[in-house]
């Protein structure tokens, strides 16, 4: 840059939000009158589009080579200014902003003190900028493929439009089968859709798609690189069953000594299966997995003479010396689509749920309805952890009777700071009133009943299914049960009427809890793996609440379903679509600009101790041997392409070796200096 | 029914009743509450009700529902929204008790305590029992240390 600094300085009243609070002609004057200042001006909003156009013009007509704006945060705007400067000749890195919303006319009162703050912080900006230094933003190629972890709604949904548009994609799912928790589903709200109607054809879709590499039973163990570059590796468990040669005939599974002795997790618990299975009918891929845990071979080392899975197996799959197998492949985005757990009502206590055989959670409610399910369908009353008595010749099945009173009990696990859950799951108000519907419409004359805190009926539709369930004659009860206890055949709950304000003991034959969505005990893995931030209620974070919902504050990770929050299938499908797009962004593209503010090392200075290697979280830094005048020695070395400019390793190194870009001592020290000086 | 604002802003400002506010009456606090089960009028979340209402006329009296209250704490373990409302029902009985409003039985236990330093007053019964249990037989005492102690 030749010659002195020629600043620019714009004041933002961004409506009345700054100017209310602080004087902005005051700051304005007064930036005029420091030194190296060439214009300063104020203007009712600086992101509009005359707003830019003020910056635009004072850089071609006045010559300024540096720009201060004080408006709001940086995280809010930097990159609008940013392109205002570029778009008039200027190095974007030229820019430097002054928040005098966020940190001081938002949270000040007092209009004289918030004016003078404003003051000290604009100062402060200019004297940093008269310190900047043009940066040079590179670009890198973008792989075209993805990866996306989970196979549930969202994941099937964004795996089949990255793939219908043309781009690889790699679908990793940790159970035998696509589908996840929609495919316990048995009727979708409000619409009484079957939920495997319209769920098995996209999963053999994603089986089938010539652009779908598909790896179940499989699980991402490391992920390195960024954007455009992520390095992939994948184990895939063995199955003991060789997929090329598995035709899914289900003889094996027949033959299995095991066979109805292990609880089906897909029935959550209820049904039975053997230690080789598909965990239901329609699984994708349609091929048989072998439980290692419980398969008496694998185990124990022996079962009988001969496995009699791998003798009923006519076409040889069963093959107990295949190994765990890493695949490493590379893509350019990722989408993290991996679901959640149901809340585990063992935490509430007062309901009795795993003490009393017939309180059953939601979800298992879900399978007993289902045709697919343990009982075909039919509701009836449970006899958990019971051994079947063997049959008496000629003695005649006493079939389960059925419940003739059923009550449903809201909010359970949600809306709840006693289990740590303070947040509503979105999907049980609505599920709740469909199972009461199911309820009603496979027991003739059943009573049903349902305790609730309040019915949230916000989406489309909702508000007419709940009109509707009730008008079928299902009871509403205002209160939040705070016991379930026996007496005699019955289950007592223990609530108050609160409309009436009664206190009640509601006598009934089953309860099913509505049990709320939480984030999978799971979830550290993926955290650590891709550095994935958390919201406070544990759900991953997006990078912003509205304007950012799928994207996460890593380039080129995303996010989709209810990994990020409960939410239902409509808005799962929605935000999985969202995810695909914004992942094909940068794979259509085909470049994404990397980070310029980086760090550099002055190997002069480094030390080698390695600090800043512990320190970077996005594993940017290493050490490298060098010579020096004939010393070998190691120093840091950034990978400024991984480096995301976070300034981690600059603050904690103990030489003052490392200086990042637009960070450096000589810049941030004139800007804290000002700040310093009391007028 | 009279709105006071005084009262509405007061509970908030007690320690421990300050997330009255949260309450989204559920019901919770009934349903398992001993004194609900045998008291008609003591139910813990009207009380809450009229808490947040700002309605002390019938909490704030001398025959005031609150007493009611075993201080069994069930209530408090069992709310969603972790509002205390055993706490809100102790800051009432201070409120009432700062008023002069304290029911005779409540006063006579009160200055008895203040009298003798004891929760447990002497009375034949007691002195009889307590033979029977080879415990120390005299129960006077001089007084007046918890006194000192609200005092200080």
């Amino acid at each position: 840059m030749n010659g002195r600094p020629r600043i620019g300085v714009y004041i933002c009243h961004c409506g009345v939000n700054i100017a209310h609070t602080v004087d902005v002609q005051e700051v304005t004057d007064f930036a005029a009158g420091l030194p190296d200042v060439a214009v300063a001006r104020n203007y009712s909003y600086m992101c509009s589009d005359p707003g830019q156009a003020l910056i635009t013009e004072d850089i071609k007509e006045l010559g300024l080579n540096r720009v201060v704006v004080a408006s709001c945060s940086p995280r809010m705007h930097e990159l609008t200014f940013r392109k205002a400067l570029a778009g008039a000749g200027l190095n974007p890195y030229y820019l430097e902003m002054a928040n005098i919303r966020e940190q001081c006319s938002w949270v000040h009162e007092d209009r004289s003190i918030a004016t003078s703050k404003a003051k000290k912080l604009v100062a402060s900006a200019i004297s940093k900028s008269r310190m900047l230094e043009a940066l040079e933003v590179k670009e890198v190629d973008v792989e075209p493929a993805a990866l996306i972890i989970g196979a549930g709604i969202s994941g099937i949904q964004t795996a089949l439009d990255i793939a219908d548009a043309g781009f690889k994609v790699y679908l990793v799912e940790k159970s035998p089968t696509v589908g996840g928790h929609m495919a316990q589903l048995d009727k979708t709200f409000p619409t009484l859709d079957c939920s495997a109607c319209i769920l098995t054809p996209k999963m053999v879709d994603v089986g089938n798609h010539p652009n779908i590499e598909l790896y179940t039973y499989s699980q991402v163990e490391e992920i390195s690189g960024y954007v455009g570059n992520f390095d992939v590796k994948v184990r895939r468990k063995s199955r003991y069953v060789d997929m090329a040669k598995c035709t899914g005939c289900g003889d094996c599974a027949e033959a299995c000594r095991m066979a109805g002795r292990i609880s089906n997790e897909f029935d959550e618990g209820m049904g039975m299966r053997g230690a080789i299975y598909l965990p239901f009918p329609q699984a994708v891929p349609a091929k048989y997995t072998i439980d290692k845990e419980k398969c008496l071979f694998l185990s124990k080392g022996k079962c009988g003479e001969s496995p009699k899975c791998a003798e009923a197996c006519q076409p040889g799959a069963v093959n107990f010396d295949i190994e765990d197998e890493i695949i490493e492949f590379k893509v350019g985005t990722i989408v993290v689509a991996s679901g959640f757990d149901v809340f585990d009502a063992t935490l509430k206590p007062e309901y009795g749920y795993g003490v009393y055989d017939n309180v059953v959670t939601a979800l298992e409610f879900e399978r007993l309805v289902s045709a697919s399910g343990p009982t075909g369908g039919k509701i009836t009353m449970l006899e958990r952890g019971k051994k079947k008595k063997k049959k008496k010749e000629g003695e005649e099945e006493v079939p389960p009777r059925m419940p003739e009173s059923i009550t449903f009990i809201q909010c359970v696990g949600s809306r709840d700071k006693s289990v740590g859950n303070e947040y509503c799951s979105r999907v049980c108000c609505m599920y709740t009133a469909k199972q009461a519907h199911l309820a009603k419409d496979k027991i003739p004359g059943v009573d049903v009943s349902v305790f609730y805190m309040d019915v949230r009926a916000f989406g489309k539709g909702f508000e007419e299914f709940y009109d509707r369930v009730r008008r079928e004659g299902v009871n509403y009860i205002r209160g939040n049960p705070s016991e379930i206890f026996k007496r005699g055949d019955k289950l007592v709950v223990k609530a108050e009427d609160t409309l009436t304000a009664t206190p009640l003991e509601h006598e009934t034959d089953m309860v099913v809890l509505a049990v709320g969505l939480t984030p999978r005990s799971d979830r550290r893995e993926i955290i650590d793996m891709l550095k994935l931030s958390q919201s406070p209620d544990l759900f991953y974070l997006e990078a912003h609440p509205k304007l950012r919902p799928v994207d996460t504050a890593t380039d080129g990770i995303y996010l989709a379903g209810c990994c990020q929050a409960p939410k239902d299938i409509p808005d799962a499908v929605a935000q999985a679509k969202g995810a695909a797009s914004a992942a094909m962004i940068p794979m259509a593209s085909g470049k994404v600009k990397v980070e310029a503010q980086t760090s550099i090392v002055n190997e002069a200075a480094c030390r080698g101790c390695g600090f800043c290697v512990e320190i970077c979280p996005f594993s940017a830094i290493e050490l490298v041997e060098v010579n020096q005048m004939g010393w070998m020695r190691e120093v840091a070395r950034v990978n400024e392409a991984l480096c995301k400019g976070c300034g981690a390793c600059a603050a904690g190194c103990l030489s003052g070796a490392i200086q990042q870009r637009s960070f450096k001592d000589t810049q941030i020290l004139p800007q804290i200096i000002v700040l310093g000086v009391n007028e | 029914m009279k709105v006071a604002l005084d009262f509405k802003e007061l509970l908030p400002t007690v320690e421990e009743t300050d997330s009255v506010r949260g309450c989204f009456q559920c019901s919770a606090c009934v349903a398992d509450c001993p004194a609900a089960r045998r008291s008609a009028r003591f139910n813990p979340r009207e009380i809450m009700l009229k808490v947040l209402l700002g309605l002390p006329e019938s909490l704030v009296c001398e025959d005031s529902a609150v007493w009611d209250c075993t201080t069994c704490y069930t209530c408090k373990e069992r709310c969603p929204q972790g509002v205390h409302p055993i706490e809100v029902i102790t800051a009432l009985k201070n409120r009432i008790a700062a008023e002069g409003m304290l029911p005779e039985k409540v006063a006579t236990a009160v200055e008895g305590i203040k009298k003798t330093d004891r929760v447990i007053q002497k009375s034949d019964a007691i002195s009889r029992r307590r033979s029977e249990l080879g415990l120390d037989f005299d129960m006077d005492t001089d007084g007046g240390r918890i006194e000192g102690v609200l005092a200080t």
